[in-house]
């Protein structure tokens, strides 16, 4: 009888033990770190009348923490209307990922918010909308006006689920940020 | 502060001579005696002996053992109870000058929970640092929380939140890696690192949980800076077939709690005992007075299986446990960077609109927790007892954002298994002199998938440690010693190329106390220790954004071990009416490891954000807890509890951030009396006062402290007859005037009000099926 508990408790220990929730993963061997998905590069590529005129970009291609992002003053003509394309990328990975493409797959999650410093004269127009007819802010035209300087910043809002699904301006306040950057403007 | 201990020091003084006053009586009889349980003939701790003549109580210490002194001769009533065991009433009579006895107390279920009333009570004469305990209704009611949130109720222990369902205890000033939590004996190893990472364990295992305060590293192993925690499972039973069923609700998040437990000893194998016990839990959106907090739910499903085997000289015992969560994190916490923060800061009410539900989104928390142990014992005889214990834990965490990841899986995984075994030897070298010798291992393995915060790492420990204690006639005494070897590697992967470090730490502990029985009512105990603790991971490693608090960290290789040095004292009074606790303490810890804010923003992708150095300095921690109960008339008790203390960054002449504020909780307890249906039925009504913290540092936080507030609770509890059981319930309301309030300690301060008004409500049915 005795023999029958002991061994019956030991075999049970043992079905118990090895029942258990495994770690497959193998520490000497880790992830790389590159793995993750990282945006490092923010670029605005301008264009008046469809012919390119510059690009500006915003750099972190060791993404958070260690060297230093760089970031390139804009410089725009006065008085004039051009477009705005914005190049998402994590230049990382090998071939390099492109994530505006992502942003527009998902646009009805996303939303670009642009604030030109005050006494810039430069206006932003929204070019892309989604379903709801809410902008996205891929694509957007700026309006400059007269000479003047000051800076630039661009938010990307990731706002699944809250995003509103009315009016044409969006609302900043929701979700949670995902690029927010921010570049010296100078308008000549 | 120094007010404070003034205070304190006066109140005690004044005890003394109302105890000194006390001692009139010129008899010098003793009474002695060991209380030992029936069946397993093992001693009897903790159990309540009551001298009805002179109206004094007092409970037994570790080995069972209690003593009256200064009486006279004559005959005395003395009853003796015991959670789980029957009253039992002894006629003593004193005719020599000390007289012996030995008395076993039979285990009875229909008297289980019987005697227990309220929150602490302390074994006597036991040389260690001030300890406290949750038992009783006041358990049965934190059982419906969460472990963390349950243990604020005691003098001295708070918790450091990240929101409404994530606690984690804070003893004396001290949290995270410098607390240990033992779940049924066995050392949690999870991520206990991270400020939102609570302790993975179901409180509905537990029929006591014990705070152990100060730092006592010998006895449960380095790390313990702060003080130990012990998840204490009741005893299996030794005869029959017992359920439990529990039962709760929580108007507040509209959750609720259900348990089954089942134990079983069959007749016909003896000596072997088997246990199962699960419960599920589940809790919507809280709400605070003004709104709810969207995504602050919570799922989870906990299991445990123990058997017990015992021979003439041989015991085994199996133990597994489980713990599955999901929860929410409250949405408009994750949100980015330090402008986001500030917005969230400045506008008063969450920006999104709240509603109830139960459902959790994005962000949210995944943990499985797993527990397994054997344990082998084996009588050498003569008071020796050589027993191994080996235990594997697996521990899985994962963490889902909004952010932007490329699948749907979690931002964050991280893995650890851990190994480790112990093997015992408890001695008795004289009848004054016994003690525990031991060896104990640990080999530990981290994996990390998704954002990298912390690397892959292997740890190797190894502890070596001896204890003795000596009795003698008013004093006992502990010294014990511990040296502790650790061995750790971490992996990095940079692009495919895999390099590792390695970092070997050791040093020692060691403490020295002594505990003085001042009178049969009245004890003083001192301990003296020196603990360490190995840097963790994080503080190594850590590179990155920490997205909870929107803060970018980093680790810094070179620390070294922290160091404290730590005195407590305390003081205690065990009166017919009145019962009183004191404990002072002082821990200065060398190379203190903390965030050192530094002055320029990190400029990223998502934004500026404040960035944090690990970095050491030396600290100094003071501060006081004192509990006292006072029978004003026989049914009317009044309580108090006060915890102050003051941390200090020596090095640079600064307070530390994140110490506690002082907290008053005063209450009053009216004490019906039993009748046929019920018993100890009993109503109080209970205030806390937290002060604002004063000296805060500003570096490091992104609001300033909030303001000290009041709250009221009510608390209501009795057992009903029913049939031939006893079912125990309690109410209790918290906030009970719905006051709008945020706590320092509470990380998610900047973005939500603390719940409001919310109607706790518990019942608890034992049914015995087979006696």
């Amino acid at each position: 009888m005795k023999k029958i508990i002991l061994s019956s408790l030991i075999l049970s220990f043992v079905l118990l033990v090895s029942s258990c929730k495994r770690n497959d993963d193998d520490a000497p061997t880790p992830q790389d770190q590159n793995e993750e998905e990282l945006i490092t590069t923010v670029s605005l590529i301008i264009k008046e009348n469809g012919v390119l005129v510059d690009t500006f970009s915003f750099k972190d291609s060791d993404g958070v923490g260690g060297e230093a992002p760089t970031i390139e003053d804009i410089t725009l003509d006065a008085n004039k209307t051009y477009t705005c394309t914005l190049l998402l990328l994590d230049e990382t990975k090998n071939p390099v990922e492109n994530i505006s493409e992502e942003i527009e797959e998902e646009n009805d999650e996303h939303q670009f918010f642009f604030h030109p410093s005050a006494g810039t004269n430069l206006t932003v127009n929204y070019l892309d909308f989604d379903d709801n007819n809410v902008p996205v802010g891929l694509e957007t035209e700026l309006v400059t006006g007269a000479a003047s300087s000051g800076t630039f910043r661009v938010v990307l809002k990731h706002q699944p689920g809250v995003k509103p699904t009315t009016g044409d301006t969006g609302n900043e306040a929701l979700g949670e940020t995902d690029v927010e950057v921010e570049f010296d403007v100078t308008i000549q | 502060m120094y007010r404070f201990l003034y205070l304190s020091v006066v109140c005690l003084l004044s005890f003394c001579n109302m105890a000194w006053a006390q001692k009139t009586a010129g008899c010098s009889f003793e009474i002695n005696g060991t209380l030992l349980d029936h069946s397993t003939g093992e001693p009897l701790s903790g159990a309540s002996v009551y001298l009805q003549e002179r109206r004094l109580h007092t409970l037994s210490d570790e080995d069972g053992n209690f003593s009256f002194r200064n009486l006279c001769k004559g005959s005395y009533l003395i009853t003796f109870f015991n959670i789980g065991s029957a009253t039992k009433d002894t006629l003593v009579s004193a005719e020599q000058r000390k007289t012996n006895i030995t008395v076993s107390i039979p285990r009875d279920s229909s008297h289980q929970d019987e005697l227990v009333v309220t929150g602490e009570r302390h074994d006597t004469l036991t040389p260690h640092a001030s300890h406290t305990s949750l038992t009783g209704i006041n358990l049965d009611l934190a059982k419906s929380t969460s472990l963390g949130e349950g243990l604020k109720s005691l003098p001295g222990v708070y918790a450091q939140q990240s929101g409404v369902n994530t606690y984690k205890p804070v003893i004396q000033g001290l949290s995270g890696n410098r607390i240990l939590i033992f779940n049924n004996g066995v050392r949690q190893e999870g991520q206990q690192w991270g400020t939102d990472h609570a302790p993975e364990i179901d409180p509905l295992v537990a029929d006591e949980i014990q705070v152990i305060k100060g730092a006592e590293s010998v006895r449960y192993g380095s790390d313990a800076l702060g003080g130990v925690i012990l998840i204490k499972p009741a005893p299996l039973i030794d005869k029959g077939l017992k359920t439990e069923l529990y039962l709760s609700g929580n108007s507040v998040n509209r959750g609720g709690v259900s348990s089954v437990k089942v134990d079983y000893a069959p007749s016909f194998i003896r000596k072997f005992s088997v246990r199962a016990q699960g419960s599920i839990k589940q809790g919507g959106n809280y709400k605070t007075p003004r709104y709810y907090l969207n995504n602050t739910g919570i799922r989870e499903y906990n299991f445990s299986f123990a058997a017990k085997k015992s021979f003439h000289r041989l015991s085994l015992e199996v133990y597994y446990s489980q713990f599955n969560t999901k929860t929410g994190i409250f949405a408009g916490s994750h949100i980015g960077n330090l402008t986001d923060v500030k917005r969230a800061i400045e506008t008063d009410e969450p920006l999104t609109p709240q509603s109830f539900s139960y459902q959790i989104g994005k962000p949210y928390q995944y943990i499985e927790h797993e527990l397994a142990k054997g344990e082998v014992a084996y009588k050498l005889g003569r008071g020796q007892r050589l027993s191994l214990e080996v235990t594997r834990q697996y521990n899985y965490r994962a963490e889902y954002d909004n952010h932007r990841t490329a699948s749907s899986g979690p931002g964050l995984e991280f893995k650890i298994t851990t190994y480790t075994s112990t093997l015992n030897w408890k001695h008795r070298i004289s009848s004054r002199i016994k003690g525990d010798a031991g060896l104990s291992g640990m080999n530990q393995e981290n994996t990390v998938a998704g954002r990298i915060f912390i690397p892959n790492f292997i740890n190797n420990t190894v502890g070596l440690y001896w204890i003795e204690k000596l009795k003698l006639e008013r004093w006992n005494w502990e010294a014990g010693i511990r040296y502790d070897v650790r061995n750790l590697k971490a992996y990095f992967n940079k692009s495919g190329i895999i390099t590792d470090s390695s970092y070997q730490y050791h040093n020692y502990s060691a403490s020295l106390g002594g505990a003085y029985a001042i009178s049969n009512q009245q004890q003083w105990n001192f301990l003296l220790s020196r603990a360490f603790r190995s840097p963790a991971v994080n503080e190594l490693f850590s590179r990155g954004l920490h997205h909870g608090v929107a803060a970018i960290e980093n680790g810094d290789g070179d620390l070294v071990p922290e160091v404290a040095y730590n005195v407590s004292t305390s003081y205690c009074i065990e009166k017919s009416k009145l019962r009183a606790e004191l404990n002072l303490y002082a821990n200065y810890i060398e190379n203190y490891v903390y965030l050192y804010p530094l002055q320029e923003l990190e400029l990223t992708v998502y934004g500026a954000f404040p960035s944090f150095q690990y970095s050491q300095t030396n600290a100094l921690l003071v501060g006081g807890d004192l509990s006292v109960r006072y029978d004003v008339l026989e049914k009317i008790q009044l309580a108090c509890k006060v915890s102050s203390l003051s941390g200090e960054d020596l090095n640079n002449g600064s307070p530390l951030i994140y110490m506690p504020p002082t907290r008053i909780e005063p209450s009053v307890t009216y004490l019906f009396k039993n009748t046929r249906l019920l018993r100890q039925p009993t109503v109080s009504l209970n205030g806390t006062l937290m002060f604002k913290k004063q000296n805060a540092p500003s570096d490091g936080d992104y609001s300033p402290p909030p303001q000290g507030y009041a709250l009221l609770g009510l608390q209501a509890s009795t057992q009903v007859k029913a049939g031939a059981t006893w079912i125990t319930t309690g109410l209790k309301v918290n906030n009970m005037l719905n006051t709008v309030y945020r706590d320092y300690l509470d990380r998610f301060r900047y973005y939500h009000d603390a719940p409001g008004i919310g109607v706790q409500l518990f019942v608890k049915i034992p049914l015995t099926l087979i006696h």
